[in-house]
């Protein structure tokens, strides 16, 4: 419990520093607010012992009092309520932002681990809840303590002895108020079980709904369905019955109070004690004793719940992120040569390695061409050459600097690389593009168009660039969705260009206008071309064949073709054969 | 359907028990009505200051009796209250499932749980709905009483409190609709937003590859800003009409002392008169809030009437919500026994896309085995679905010895059976899954259908054999167990006509000899399989070759040998490499 409080200290720390006069300025509404609610019943006892006493009810003053205070009550718990889910969802948006920002920066394996959805949990589903945690639980224990209080400090000014037996009273009411609490948490917790139950049932059925209509099995299962509906029926009625029993707790703790404040003041009044409008005023606050205690039981519950919460979120932050030991600048290397040095490479820590002591060199400047079969590990060694995946052992360096030293935005940013997966997002064209980056302007993704061979398709577009697209819509073919993610790469300058399989998806005659174009972007610039399509390989310089993690063949393409009994030389045969490998 | 219409007809299925929870409640909602006569009893007896007059302990076991009643109601409310809404709603729920089941594959159009959020979400709101209505009824029924004995004590005062009351009834009214939009806005807003964090997660090697992590942080928090407006507008909105119904008994208060102070004669009162008001101002408070959410919900009720309306379709829906309980369906007249089947110019075009099957037409006699041969997409799973009513025709006609038969009634057991593609294994026992409800078969017929599955090398090697759980969609078999278990499935319902789709995938050569030698033996029903399975087709009766949705060639498969090139592609390419794509 006291981890949890230092939890919870630091994260408002955190994250509503930023918000202190907005706190400040809450807990003067709630105060103020507090106040006006607890003096306004005041008035009530003013007016009858003055006004209702005497013959005429003339004075009108104190009825307007009454309803100018109650209508201020109302604006200034509207105001309180406004500016906390403000600072709530100030204080969320800022923590999910962090952890966007930290899951950004965590190496690429912990996604091969998280799927999407779960992720979507993690940021939104597990900081959603806390909005409340942020701008209610406190303010609301608080402020309910507050009036608490006050109605005591009330009920003492008009006479001890009410004071005293209220505080009694509220003491035993809490109690009692925790308590019953703790009673109904079993059936719920059993109720849920069987929903689950009922849906998963159903949700099973529902995918065989044509083998159960076939094989004459709905009887047997509208049977099934309702034995298990017989069991929840029970179930939730004894669930519902005692989940009233809070319900019925306040309602007779509410009765009691009253009953009390009958009592005492009878017994006051019959000694002159007390006069007319105290004891209206006394039967008033004590109708109100109740409800502050419940709802600091339920915000009790609520901060439990934020707890668990608050647990997953700082989870997700102590995960290390990416190694950042970087500091040589991208445009401080001298030349944008490739090479790798007894690299070996394995996903798990303990599987077998993807990639044995691969050594591949490419000058500055030239084209290297990977062919392989699919898993030979062709794209693994370009998610290490982008410092996405680490060696297990040996070193890559460009220029003369190994790419663990270079700053990895900036090395990112100075390769273009073209990943296999086409990813793109539900979004307008723009931003699929430019990924949100405002520096590229909207000519240079024409002329990408263009260079592209996708003038027609994007002149098709209703709204130009606004357009929207999709990673599952019916209007992108997956070829022009490859083509697409293309585009990124002319949108930057970069040195080094990596292209996985960037083709895969293109009919012949595209293929052949992308080529073009990718000679063009390939000159003065080191390359990489990953391709299992014998097609590409003209635009390189020198070609090596990739088997099951082993370098079984490299060379210039003249060298390659040369060998009588190359691998190469059989691909080229099948290849112009008009085979696809 | 009209949603009065709708909880009508619920509610008339339900009705002594929904009549007894209304009584149950009704005494729950007036009895503030007992409260605030006894609390100006007491107070009009200490004001006079006779010693007399006041009954103490009278207004002190008075107010216990009322205490111990309302707690009485609550729990027997709450108990009658969850009886007949349960009882309304799973029978809501059975009677769904059961005309599902029984109407044609295609209204099924989402995924599976797509389909579960119908049952789940949609009736939740219906039952949602049926608990506001009757709230507000009861309430509306204590309002009236409590305003005819507060028009008893003083008409004008009464009158006076209304007048806030009655304009904050209006612009709770006025406003619904405009709540009602600005909560939608702030929900699509925040669906929106995690759909956008949904894709970010989606494409974290294109962002790291790009290094656009700033830009997309920053991207995320700008969405984060503006979903932050929606969601404020809809809460200050909100927050205003519930602080403005739950601080009506603060200003009507303030009007009742306003009324006394310039009513003269007409505004005489007593504290008495006063903690009365007061007290039925605050119950008649909850009507107001009542009064918005019941708006609202009917609201959502009639778009979640809508939804299942048009699931089912509407002719269906009257029988989900009439009298008719559909618990148990007619037992379908076994028709004679099978001699031929006929298929005739059968035609099915799927809603999007080019695909289907075009006047296909092929017979099956007692002891044939016919096998739809064709490749991946050619349309073979769409004509075993068409012949057996699970897509609609759209031409064509299928006879039972020529007699046509009607389609969403006739293809069931006991006359037909069906194994899927990837059949579905329920979790439950291996035996539960044979049976599938045959539950007055003997234990020797079940053993019967194992073996001629070729299940009971597996069935031995069980710790449970039969009684063994397979496991929340039969996670605990294998693809070829499960392929096995549909099997036999369908043997144990001797049937006339069997109906395989895609026979082989995942069995072992072993096994699917086996399995084959049996149907060969069996004789007594006319087969009709969809396969790959290159022996089976070699031995069938006759072949059917699929092309592009349309009948290529038909004939035995010594004739297709012959004059069929695609026939000859399929027998000749191996087994395990065909298979494998299914």
């Amino acid at each position: 419990m006291r981890l949890a409080i230092r939890g919870y200290m630091k994260l408002y720390a955190v994250y509503l520093a930023a918000e202190w006069k907005k706190m400040i300025a809450l807990s003067i509404l709630l105060l103020t607010g507090t106040l006006i609610q607890l003096a306004n019943p005041q008035l009530l006892k003013l007016f009858i012992n003055h006004s209702m006493h005497e013959s005429g009810y003339q004075s009108i003053l104190i009825p307007l009092m009454f309803i100018l205070l109650s209508i201020a009550t109302h604006l200034f718990s509207l105001g309180a309520s406004y500016l906390g889910l403000f600072i709530g969802l100030k204080a969320t948006n800022a923590l999910k932002v962090d952890l966007l920002r930290h899951s950004l920066s965590l190496k690429m394996s912990f996604y091969d681990r998280n799927l999407p959805g779960s992720m979507i949990e993690r940021i939104d589903g597990d900081v959603n809840p806390l909005v409340h945690f942020f701008s209610q639980i406190v303010v609301s224990i608080t402020t309910n303590f507050l009036v608490w209080t006050g109605i005591i400090i009330l009920l003492f000014l008009e006479g001890w002895q009410i004071g005293i037996t209220m505080l009694l009273f509220s003491a035993v009411a809490f109690y009692i108020i925790i308590r019953t609490r703790k009673l109904i948490i079993p059936y719920w917790s059993k109720l849920r079980e069987l929903t689950t139950e009922y849906y998963g049932l159903l949700q099973e059925r529902i995918s065989a709904l044509d083998e159960i209509r076939v094989n004459g099995a709905a009887n047997y299962t509208i049977r099934l369905m309702s034995k298990l509906f017989d069991r929840w029926l029970i179930l939730q009625r004894k669930a519902i019955t005692w989940g009233s029993i809070p319900w019925v707790v306040s309602v007779m703790l509410y009765q009691m109070a009253m009953a009390s404040a009958f009592i005492i003041c009878y017994y006051l009044s019959r000694h002159g004690a007390i006069s007319l409008g105290s004891i209206y005023v006394v039967f008033y606050y004590s109708g109100l004793l109740i409800k502050p205690l419940e709802d600091i039981r339920i915000e009790m519950d609520n901060l439990q719940q934020a707890e668990a919460n608050i647990k997953r979120v700082n989870e997700l932050f102590s995960i290390e992120p990416e190694e950042q030991k970087s500091s040589i600048s991208w445009k401080s290397l001298l030349h944008y040569s490739i090479r790798y040095e007894d690299v070996s490479f394995s996903y798990s820590t303990s599987g077998n390695l993807l990639l044995q002591n691969i050594n591949i060199h490419v000058k500055h400047g030239e084209t290297l061409c990977i062919l392989g079969r699919t898993g030979s590990g062709k794209s693994t060694l370009a998610r290490l050459l982008t410092g996405l995946y680490k060696p297990k052992s040996g070193r890559i360096v460009i220029g003369d600097v190994q790419v663990e030293e270079i700053t990895t935005h900036e090395l990112r940013d100075g390769i273009g690389y073209v990943t296999q997966e086409v990813q793109l997002f539900h979004g307008t064209i723009r931003d699929n593009l430019t990924l949100f980056n405002p520096s590229i302007e909207d000519f240079q993704i024409i002329q990408a168009f263009d260079e592209l061979g996708l003038t027609e398709w994007y002149r098709e577009r209703d709204k130009g660039l606004d357009s929207l697209i999709g990673p599952t819509n019916s209007k992108l073919s997956s070829g022009e969705a490859q083509l697409l993610t293309v585009v990124r790469v002319f949108l930057k300058d970069p040195k080094i260009i990596i292209l996985d399989e960037a083709t895969s998806q293109l009919d012949i005659s595209t293929e052949l206008k992308l080529k073009h174009a990718i000679q063009r972007l390939l000159q003065g610039r080191t390359g990489i071309i990953i391709t299992h399509r014998i097609e590409l390989t003209d635009l390189a310089d020198c070609i090596m064949i990739l088997d099951q993690g082993n370098v079984s063949e490299s060379g210039s393409m003249q060298e390659l073709s040369n060998q009588t009994n190359s691998q190469y030389r059989q691909l080229l045969a099948r290849g112009i054969e008009g085979g696809q490998p | 359907m009209s949603p009065l219409l709708f909880f009508k007809r619920m509610i008339a299925r339900e009705l002594p028990r929904y009549t007894l929870n209304v009584l149950v409640w009704l005494m729950f909602y007036t009895s503030p009505i007992a409260l605030g006569l006894l609390t100006r009893m007491f107070f009009d007896s200490v004001s006079n200051q006779s010693e007399a007059g006041v009954n103490l302990w009278g207004v002190v076991v008075g107010f216990i009796t009322i205490a111990a009643f309302r707690s009485a109601s609550i729990v027997m409310g709450s108990w009658t209250d969850a009886d007949y809404r349960f009882r309304i709603t799973s029978r809501l729920r059975l009677n769904l499932m059961r005309v599902l089941i029984s109407s044609p594959g295609e209204a099924v159009s989402g995924s599976p749980s797509e389909t579960v959020n119908y049952f789940r979400d949609d009736v939740n709101q219906i039952d949602d709905t049926l608990t506001g209505l009757l709230d507000a009824i009861c309430i509306f029924i204590f309002g009236m009483l409590s305003f005819f004995i507060m028009m008893r004590i003083n008409p004008f005062i009464t009158l006076w409190v209304m007048v806030p009351l009655m304009l904050v009834l209006l612009l709770v009214h006025l406003l619904s609709g405009r709540l009602q939009s600005l909560m939608s806005d702030s929900r699509d807003s925040t669906s929106a937003l995690s759909g956008f964090l949904g894709d970010i997660m989606q494409i974290v090697q294109a962002i790291k590859i790009s290094s656009a992590e700033k830009d997309i942080v920053s991207q995320y928090g700008l969405r984060l800003n503006s979903n932050r407006q929606v969601m404020l507008k809809h809460h200050l909105f909100n927050q205003a009409m519930r602080h403005a119904s739950s601080n009506i008994v603060q200003i009507g208060t303030g009007f009742i002392l306003l009324a006394a102070s310039i009513g003269g004669a007409d505004g005489r009162m007593t504290v008495g008169d006063l903690s009365l008001f007061v007290i039925y101002l605050s119950y008649a408070a909850e009507f107001i809030q009542f009064f918005g959410k019941i708006t609202g919900d009917f609201k959502q009720a009639k778009v979640s009437i809508d939804r299942l309306q048009r699931l089912i379709g509407r002719p269906k829906m009257h029988g989900v919500v009439g009298r008719a309980s559909l618990l148990n369906s007619p037992v379908m007249k076994r028709p004679e026994p099978l001699e031929l089947l006929e298929v005739r110019g059968l035609t099915y075009k799927y809603p999007v896309g080019n695909k289907g099957i075009w006047d296909i037409g092929f017979t099956v006699a007692k002891g044939e085995i016919v096998v739809i041969a064709g490749k991946i997409g050619s349309g073979k799973s769409t004509l075993l679905k068409c012949i057996l009513g699970l897509i609609p025709i759209q031409e064509g006609e299928v006879r039972w010895n020529s007699q046509v038969m009607i389609q969403s009634e006739a293809m069931v057991s006991p006359a037909v059976a069906y194994v899927a593609q990837s059949p579905a294994i329920l979790s439950g026992t291996l035996e539960e899954n044979i049976r599938f409800g045959l539950d007055d078969i003997t234990e020797a017929e079940v053993q019967e259908a194992v073996q001629y599955a070729a299940l009971n090398p597996d069935v031995s090697l069980l710790n449970h054999g039969l009684q063994s759980q397979v496991g929340s969609g039969g996670i605990m078999v294998s693809g070829g167990q499960k392929k096995r278990i549909a099997i036999a499935r369908a043997i144990l319902r001797c049937t006339d006509l069997l109906v395989l789709d895609d026979f082989s995938s995942g069995l072992d050569n072993a096994t699917e000899e086996q399995i084959r030698q049996h149907l060969y033996a069996d004789g007594k029903k006319g087969c009709i399989i969809a396969t790959h399975n290159t022996n089976l087709l070699r031995n069938a009766h006759r072949v059917v070759v699929l092309s592009d949705g349309k009948v290529e060639a038909i004939g035995t498969p010594e004739d297709l040998m012959v004059r069929n090139e695609t026939f000859r592609t399929l027998v000749q390419q191996p087994v395990s490499s065909i298979d494998n794509d299914c």
